[in-house]
């Protein structure tokens, strides 16, 4: 009786509106994607290792939140790939690594690429400016220039400073997600 | 007759680098999701299954690439020995027959992942064939041999290779590294990576050998070093009281503290014999800068975005044998005070039968570094 409720619960709640908010979280390299992802998911530092492919987990960063985190590799060759998660995703977390100042170009070049794209149409972007603890790490706000975000047009997006190994920043820009995207969905 | 079936099932699972078959149950995505059993493998990067066992063996792909699938356990079902295999639109939920099937399984989807991002790799080569001109191969001074049947990865692969000590991990010895420190001038295993780029890119520069696209610049910078010059200088006097040797096979923490000991305590450093140190002189390090590639006319609405240099396509280096000083709001990282590399062939022989000069960018006022051997210098900070 117990396994058919069960499955009666599975198959009603394909159609229920609980589902977990899509949210795709990219950025370069080494921006710390990983690192986050499971420091939403178990507030523990995970030591990562590059990741080639890609992880998901279903995390409820604030109280009444779900979404399904997909942390996606960023290797110059699995960027190429990244369009493959676009579809039916309801909210962008875009990683930085503040302390790479000389790839800043390059991580505003693979932004603007993602959100170019049709299938990001008007899908709110959280920046993380991650790694704020290191001693010359770039201030939020000079990430936000060099990402060109004052000029983008059309899209909610939001920056916050962040240090993934302590979690500082980290639910704060989860939360502004939440609210994105919810507002997101109302129009 | 359960019995013997399973005994069979249990025999038929082979699994070995990403090469893996055998019967699983496989939960149905549609209506009551019940539990069916068929039989899987990898093939051709692909994840397979048959329909029913026996003469009627339609084959039936699960996941068409494999580089778009994760796995993982899945511990919160109703049955025992789930795993889950993602891709970004789909989920599926296996059962194997035993703990060790389902690891067995994980194991070895995860190596086809792997795989299949290599055999990307190889596929690229016949396009890349077709585009590339004769001048491609020669972005390395003394140009190594290399057949002309090779992706550029493979190229890269064989060309840092090639230089001493690099077919070795340079900090735990591992085979077939895979991922270099682009301003450590070295290579790395995967594990070690993951703890390079922990420190951040003012200590290591970390990308993958196969997986990134290189300059050819950084590529020069590389044939300049290599774990064998690199370890003369930051193994030079190990201490293992200090931190114990990380090995192929060793503990994270221990791989940690050996790498951390190694590079950002540089515990092991020779101790500079003359008194004329680096001490009290900040002396820089050297930076190597990916120029944006943009077309111009892209940049016309863009004009208050003035780090970028329109003019300037390719990269500027600081480095081996060219004398660019990158000017100050250009130099991103390299203007990072971090101190100096000197590197000779041995330190310890006063006459260095070959110098190597690396020129820093620097934000000093002089605008320009040089560093320059034959020297008893060392590696202060770096």
């Amino acid at each position: 009786m117990g396994l058919w409720l069960s499955k009666l619960y599975d198959v009603f709640s394909e159609f229920s509106g609980s589902t977990p908010a899509r949210i795709l979280m990219l950025g370069l390299d080494a921006a710390g994607k990983t690192t986050i992802l499971y420091k939403i998911k178990l507030n523990e530092n995970v030591h990562t290792i590059p990741t080639i492919g890609f992880n998901v987990e279903t995390v409820s960063p604030v109280k009444g939140v779900s979404f399904t985190v997909w942390d996606v590799g960023g290797q110059e060759k699995i960027r190429r790939l990244w369009q493959h998660y676009y579809q039916n995703t309801e909210g962008l977390v875009y990683i930085v690594d503040s302390n790479d100042k000389e790839r800043l170009s390059e991580a505003k070049e693979e932004l603007h690429g993602i959100l170019n794209s049709d299938e990001m149409r008007g899908v709110p972007v959280v920046v993380v400016a991650n790694k704020q603890d290191l001693p010359r790490s770039m201030s939020p706000s000079e990430v936000a220039d060099g990402l060109g975000l004052p000029k983008m047009t059309g899209r909610k997006w939001y920056i916050h400073g962040a240090c993934a190994t302590t979690g500082e920043g980290i639910f704060e820009s989860m939360k502004e997600m939440a609210n994105l995207v919810k507002n997101n969905k109302k129009y | 007759m359960l019995c013997t079936d399973l005994s069979q099932i249990t025999s038929s699972i082979h699994g070995e680098n990403g090469v893996i078959e055998g019967y699983l149950f496989k939960k149905t995505s549609k209506g009551f999701k019940s539990w069916v059993r068929r039989w899987f493998a990898i093939q051709n990067n692909q994840l397979i299954y048959k329909k029913r066992s026996g003469s009627h063996n339609a084959l039936s792909i699960m996941e068409e690439d494999l580089r778009l699938c994760t796995v993982k356990p899945a511990y919160d079902t109703e049955r025992r020995f789930c795993f889950e295999v993602l891709s970004p639109t789909r989920s599926h939920l296996l059962q194997a027959d035993s703990d060790t099937d389902c690891q067995m399984w994980i194991t070895e989807i995860t190596s086809g992942i792997s795989k299949a991002f290599k055999d990307a790799e190889n596929q690229e080569l016949k396009q890349e064939e077709e585009d590339s001109s004769p001048q491609e191969n020669t972005t390395v001074e003394n140009e190594l041999p290399t057949t002309p049947k090779l992706s550029k990865a493979q190229i890269r692969l064989q060309q840092l290779f090639s230089i001493p000590g690099n077919d070795h991990c340079c900090d735990c010895g591992s085979q077939d590294p895979r991922w270099a420190s682009l301003n450590l001038g070295i290579t790395l295993c995967i594990e070690c990576s993951g703890i390079h780029r922990s420190f951040g890119v003012h200590l290591s520069k970390v990308r993958s050998i196969t997986l990134d696209a290189w300059e050819p610049e950084q590529l020069k910078v590389m044939a300049e070093l290599g774990n064998d010059i690199i370890n003369r200088i930051f193994e030079k006097n190990v201490d293992e009281t200090i931190a114990t040797r990380a090995t192929t096979e060793c503990k994270r923490s221990i791989r940690e503290s050996w790498i951390k000991a190694k590079y950002v305590q540089k515990a092991f450093v020779m101790k500079l014999p003359g008194p004329k140190t680096t001490a009290g002189k900040k002396i820089r390090g050297w930076s190597v800068k990916k120029k944006l590639r943009r077309s111009p006319d892209k940049v016309t609405g863009d004009q208050s975005d003035n780090e970028l240099d329109v003019t300037s396509g390719l990269m500027e280096v600081m480095s081996v044998s060219t004398n660019n000083v990158l000017n100050d709001s250009d130099s991103g990282i390299g203007a990072s005070a971090s101190d100096v590399i000197v590197f000779g062939t041995d330190l310890e022989l006063p006459d260095l039968g070959r110098s190597i000069s690396i020129e820093s960018s620097d934000e000093s006022d002089t605008g320009e570094m040089k560093v320059k051997t034959p020297s008893q210098q060392l590696p202060g900070k770096i």
